[in-house]
């Protein structure tokens, strides 16, 4: 089943990769580079999953990110992704029911954290 | 000229006085006796004035008490004449002698009057009993008063031989030692009677002496009246410690320099702290230069570890040369190293403050243990638990006391290559709780300090792993240590206080 994704990441280059092996698998990608870009998308469009980063350029976090499609409809799918995790973000993105990853990532834990249980 | 003599004694054609009383017995010795008595009294007050004066040297105005007596033994005199003219009628001499006594009373008369107003000058003896005693109460005063500068003095010296923290003693001009106190005894190690007479130099470094330092220090008191410096002294034993010293030049009132106070205490205990101190400012900075470093290389390790994934994903079954995957293959173990010693730089550069809460120890190590226990199976280890049935709840940071269970963990599985058998032990001491992580492997080899930071044994050791139990076993007031053996195995001990921390 193909998933409507919003992915959030301001490194060019991760962005480029996790959106190259979602589409892989052929899922389809919005991107946002920063949490105010995120929030636009989130509120004009229905997603399945959103995917962001911790830390963002502006003044939204990957955190209120969530927290914003989490008030929207709280059963959507959500991971968050950090390069400098703490137990405290770690379990304010576990309150929003999103699974939470510490780079370097493994492409195919978020594909098999977004797809599905069989 | 001998006529007149002889008409004096014996005149010619005068009656003795005695006719003029008709020889009337009784009337005769009426007038000799008391004649007599008056004679006798006069001649006696000139002997008692002139003892007084010869006894009283200091006696003001003398002479009139000699003028007195002249003219009362003169007075004297006349009365014995009259018993003489009784019965010889020597009337010239007897006038004679009245005029000599008329002569003396009148000089006297005529020379006490000026004399009244210096003698009424002259304090009475109820005003010089009076200065007297005013005196006597100025002298008790002054007594009192020295009595007390004695006492107080008494206390001082009292108070700075009871010092017993700070050295207190004198030098002379020249920088010899004068006095000692019991603080000086103590912190210099000399007795008085070894220190006093010699120069205080040889409480500095020989390598301060020879730059000329005691002398220089001297000089800079007696130039700005106090120097004040924190340097190493040397104690008798040769002993060093830290030294704050004060050195006061003292001036007498003619201000002149006649010697120097100097004032030592020991701040060893205070130096350390200091460097303690700047340690710990050192490793915050290191920490917040890792956090930043490990920032900084977790996004391209992240696109470096991704695009190997896409890499391996796109080449997957399609590439018949083995070497493609083998070199894919480490090329991924090696990100592991990197993400590995990127996550021991994390666990260091955290935040350092400290949130502690009853912590139940036993789900922390379950907890590390458990994800790892196909891994363990996998490389041959076996485990054993030994943990205290009435283990309370202990205050510890949860998450910082589950990163040093991990790291002592991860440490000894490392240490067991060939397998072996990971023994955890918890138990509780009287105030404290001991945690033990044992295994059966390498040992650690003697002189190596394994706490150091990037210091390791291992081939893929980051050398931060024990430097982080350290930190964080410190931040709880506890304490870390090992035993160990070559070939037979190391054992890792940490003690926590039970007390909650302040």
């Amino acid at each position: 089943m193909s998933c409507n994704i919003l992915l959030v990441e301001d490194e060019p280059l991760a962005r480029r990769n996790i959106t190259i092996f979602l589409q892989r698998a052929s899922h389809h990608v919005h991107q946002a580079e920063t949490g105010e870009a995120a929030v636009d998308l989130i509120s004009r469009i229905n997603f399945n999953t959103v995917i962001s980063d911790f830390r963002l350029p502006g003044r939204i976090n990957g955190i209120d990110v969530l927290k914003h499609q989490w008030e929207r409809s709280p059963e959507k799918r959500l991971v968050l992704m950090t390069a400098f995790g703490s137990a405290q973000v770690q379990s304010e993105a576990e309150a929003l029911g999103a699974v939470y990853m510490e780079k370097p990532l493994s492409l195919s834990e978020i594909l098999s954290s977004i797809e599905p249980q069989p | 000229m001998i006529e007149t003599l002889s008409n004096l004694i014996a005149p010619a054609g005068f009656e003795p006085h005695g006719h003029c009383f008709l020889w009337d017995p009784a009337l005769l010795w009426l007038y000799v006796s008391s004649d007599s008595v008056v004679a006798l009294s006069y001649y006696m007050i000139p002997i008692a004035l002139f003892t007084f004066v010869r006894k009283r040297r200091d006696l003001a105005f003398n002479w009139m008490f000699l003028m007195f007596g002249a003219f009362i033994l003169a007075c004297g005199t006349t009365h014995l004449m009259g018993i003489w003219t009784l019965w010889k009628p020597v009337y010239w001499l007897d006038g004679s002698i009245k005029a000599m006594t008329a002569a003396f009373s009148f000089t006297t008369a005529v020379m006490l009057w000026p004399l009244i107003p210096k003698a009424l000058a002259l304090p009475s003896p109820r005003q010089l009993e009076e200065m007297n005693r005013e005196l006597q109460g100025q002298i008790a005063e002054r007594k009192t008063a020295v009595e007390k500068l004695q006492q107080s003095e008494e206390r001082f010296r009292l108070l700075v031989e009871g010092v017993q923290d700070c050295a207190i003693y004198m030098l002379n001009v020249e920088g010899v030692v004068n006095t000692w106190n019991t603080g000086a005894q103590r912190l210099k190690g000399y007795q008085a009677e070894e220190i006093i007479g010699k120069h205080f130099s040889c409480f500095y470094r020989p390598e301060d002496i020879q730059a000329g330092k005691p002398k220089k220090a001297l000089e800079a008191a007696a130039a700005k009246g106090q120097y004040e410096d924190e340097n190493l002294r040397v104690r008798k034993d040769g002993s060093v410690f830290w030294a704050n010293v004060l050195i006061t030049a003292l001036y007498d009132s003619a201000g002149q320099l006649y010697g120097f106070a100097k004032l030592v205490r020991n701040i060893t205990e205070r130096k350390e702290t200091e460097q303690r101190l700047r340690e710990s400012e050192r490793l915050a900075t290191l920490g917040t230069t890792a956090a930043v470093f490990a920032h900084e290389i977790a996004n391209p390790l992240n696109g470096l570890s991704t695009s190997l994934q896409i890499v391996g994903e796109l080449i997957h079954g399609s590439s018949h040369d083995p070497l493609v995957e083998e070199t894919l293959e480490i090329s991924h173990q090696e990100l592991q190293r990197l993400t590995a010693l990127l996550n021991d730089y994390r666990s260091f550069a955290r935040p350092q403050s400290v949130k502690i809460q009853p912590t139940n120890l036993r789900q922390i190590f379950d907890e590390v243990l458990a994800p790892a226990a196909k891994h363990y199976k996998e490389c041959g280890i076996s485990l054993e638990l030994e943990f205290d049935d009435n283990l309370p709840l202990v205050p510890v940071d949860r998450e910082k006391i589950k990163q040093v269970i991990l790291n002592l963990c991860k440490n000894a599985v490392e240490a067991m290559p060939e397998g072996g058998t990971l023994k955890c032990k918890v138990y509780q001491t009287a105030d404290r709780v001991i945690l033990e992580v044992a295994d059966t492997g390498t040992g650690i080899p003697a002189g190596l300090d394994v706490f150091q930071l990037f210091k390791t044994t291992k081939p893929y050791g980051t050398g931060l792993g024990l430097s982080i139990v350290e930190q964080i076993v410190s931040e709880h007031r506890g304490t870390v240590d090992y035993v160990t053996e070559l070939g037979k195995g190391t054992a890792f001990i940490v003690s926590l206080p039970l007390s909650a921390m302040g």
